[in-house]
């Protein structure tokens, strides 16, 4: 019975919860594409995962909210334990681990609704009763800093809006339903410098109150902003730690890695 | 440098393209004209308004019963191949393993090439014999489901498939069960999809003719809305029967049959486009 991940009422007070990765590997038919990653991530604190393109980072991400699940030959091997739970273990509720378990990905992704709809249908499939719904909506639009510019016009498309307003949409839909942690895939490689400088600032502010695991390309974007930093190459975690000590010292693939970047 | 006028004979070439384009459309169009002025010319002798009043009395009469007949039988065929073909389509888009997708997908593309007359007869030999429901609503309209349910599993699967699969991984990603997935996000954007793919196979039903005399048999009254053992009147039957009669007065009533159902599948297809057009703006 332990293993049935419930769905308590949210607390916010408490120090957000973090997420302990332990050999995972994934293999789609013969392909391997990641092979016993193991790494922790701190409780309110934000992670980095940097590495060329194709090392597995974005596969990595999808193992930790499931969305592996059902995709034909793929096989996830390995645990992911978040509050006592291993999240691939027997009778695990798959919808309240991705309603704790959030995701933003790298080209907006906003529904072909209006700017309300979007964030009230999540809330309403979890079961946040109707009277909360107005609320809430307005409390993260104003967390993405969205609120000033929508006010006048939350019931219109939201694919009207601009690149980087969709994509802090989508993250405002993503925090609405109120996850410990938060997977963002590129958040902001698709979008225009400023806008890239709005989200950066953005997850900046969700330390402390939710854990954050960053997917980029941008070697000083996660050395702007992530207290953790991940290196993965060709499906394996090469280092692990504390992103000032890895940028100082690290070893030689990966600082060969980091200071010269992956070139795009 | 490139030359920055187009070229003669590259305008001579789009100019071509063009005529072709523009003679085929018209020829097109000048079918369809005469097809509408054989079926007019060939009506105007039974033209009035009582045609649309008065059922068949032998080979004279009106329409009245056709009339009904044929859109009684169309409801309900659209009734059925919506209910059986989304249900597939949704299936084989959303649910399906590989293998039973490919598998629906090409069942229903043999299905499209059966000739109707083949479904007439399973559907006599099931639904009007063994069954025993006789001629009757329910056998015609399953028959014609069956012969109409490709268009309407290759439209709804087609528009589901359509939907972007980024929007359904976002939708996985929140937690979102497959139904409400369906529900919420497919089903919306697959609407103008199903409703043409309901109206094409209404207007497929409709204009059949073989099937129906193998299920629906023909009556001179109007339908009596038992779905069993009571044969049913259509336009088609009055097309086919009447025009081979040796009597002026029957064959003006198989033109007026084929002009009454050109006019109510083209408003059929009409209300569709508008719709459509409403849709694109
Ligand atoms: N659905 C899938 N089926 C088969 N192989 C896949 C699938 N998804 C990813 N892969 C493979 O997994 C490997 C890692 O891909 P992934 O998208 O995780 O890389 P990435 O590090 O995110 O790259 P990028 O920086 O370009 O986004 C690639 O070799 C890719 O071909
Ligand atoms: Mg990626």
């Amino acid at each position: 019975m332990n293993q049935v991940l419930e769905l308590d009422p949210y607390v916010g007070e408490t120090p957000a919860v973090g997420l302990r990765i332990e050999e995972i590997s994934v293999r789609v038919g013969k392909h391997m594409v990641l092979e016993g990653v193991s790494m922790d991530l701190p409780g309110g604190k934000i992670s980095a995962l940097v590495g060329p393109s194709g090392s597995g980072k974005s596969s990595l991400l999808r193992v930790l909210n499931r969305l592996w699940d059902g995709i034909p030959r793929a096989r996830v091997e390995g645990a992911v334990w978040y509050q006592g739970v291993n999240l691939y273990g027997r009778g695990v509720d798959v919808a309240a681990v991705r309603s704790r378990i959030g995701m933003v990905f790298q080209r907006p992704t906003p529904f072909p609704k209006s700017i309300v709809q979007n964030i009230s249908l999540p809330l309403a499939v979890h079961g946040y009763p109707r009277s909360e719904i107005a609320d809430r909506v307005q409390a993260s639009l104003k967390t993405v800093g969205l609120w000033d510019e929508v006010a006048n016009r939350l019931g219109t498309s939201a694919l009207a809006l601009s690149g980087g307003q969709q994509q802090r949409l989508c993250i405002a839909r993503a925090l609405a339903i109120q996850p410990d942690i938060l997977l963002m895939d590129e958040p902001a490689s698709a979008l225009d410098p400023k806008s890239r400088g709005r989200i950066d600032d953005l997850i900046l502010s969700l330390r402390d109150a939710v854990t954050v695991l960053l997917v980029t390309h941008h070697l000083e974007e996660a050395e702007r902003v992530s207290d953790r930093l991940g290196v993965l190459m060709d499906g394996r975690l090469q280092a692990f730690g504390p992103t000032q000590e890895l940028f100082r010292s690290a070893p030689e693939k990966v600082a060969q890695y980091l200071r010269h970047g992956s070139g795009n | 440098m490139r030359r920055l006028r187009v070229g003669l004979s590259r305008r001579l070439k789009s100019g071509l393209w063009r005529g072709v384009s523009v003679t085929a459309a018209m020829a097109m169009i000048a079918l369809l004209g005469l097809i509408f002025w054989t079926v007019i010319k060939g009506s105007l002798p039974a033209w009035s308004w009582s045609v649309l009043t008065t059922p068949t009395q032998g080979l004279a009469g009106g329409l009245e019963n056709a009339i009904v007949g044929t859109l009684w039988l169309g409801l309900l065929t659209m009734l059925g191949v919506a209910i059986a073909g989304i249900a597939t389509g949704i299936y084989a888009a959303v649910y399906a393993p590989l293998w039973a997708r490919e598998s629906i997908l090409f069942i229903s593309d043999v299905l499209s090439g059966v000739p109707s007359i083949v479904f007439g007869y399973v559907g006599y030999l099931a639904f009007v014999v063994a069954f025993g429901w006789g001629f009757s609503a329910l056998a015609a309209a399953l028959t014609l489901t069956m012969l109409s349910l490709p268009y309407m599993v290759r439209n709804t699967y087609q528009s589901f498939a359509k939907v972007p699969i980024h929007l359904i991984d976002s939708a996985r990603a929140l937690g979102f069960s497959r139904a409400r997935t369906i529900w919420s996000l497919m089903w919306p954007s697959s609407w103008g999809g199903m409703a043409a793919g309901s109206i094409l196979a209404l207007s497929v039903a409709m204009g059949e003719t073989a099937p129906l005399i193998y299920t629906a048999e023909w009556s001179q009254n109007l339908p009596s809305w038992d779905l069993t053992h009571h044969s049913v009147a259509y336009l088609t039957y009055v097309v086919w029967t009447f025009i081979q009669e040796p009597y002026p007065q029957a064959n003006a009533l198989a033109y007026m049959a084929g002009l009454v159902l050109m006019l109510v599948i083209g408003a059929v297809s009409f209300g569709a486009r508008v719709r459509e057009f409403g849709r694109a703006r």
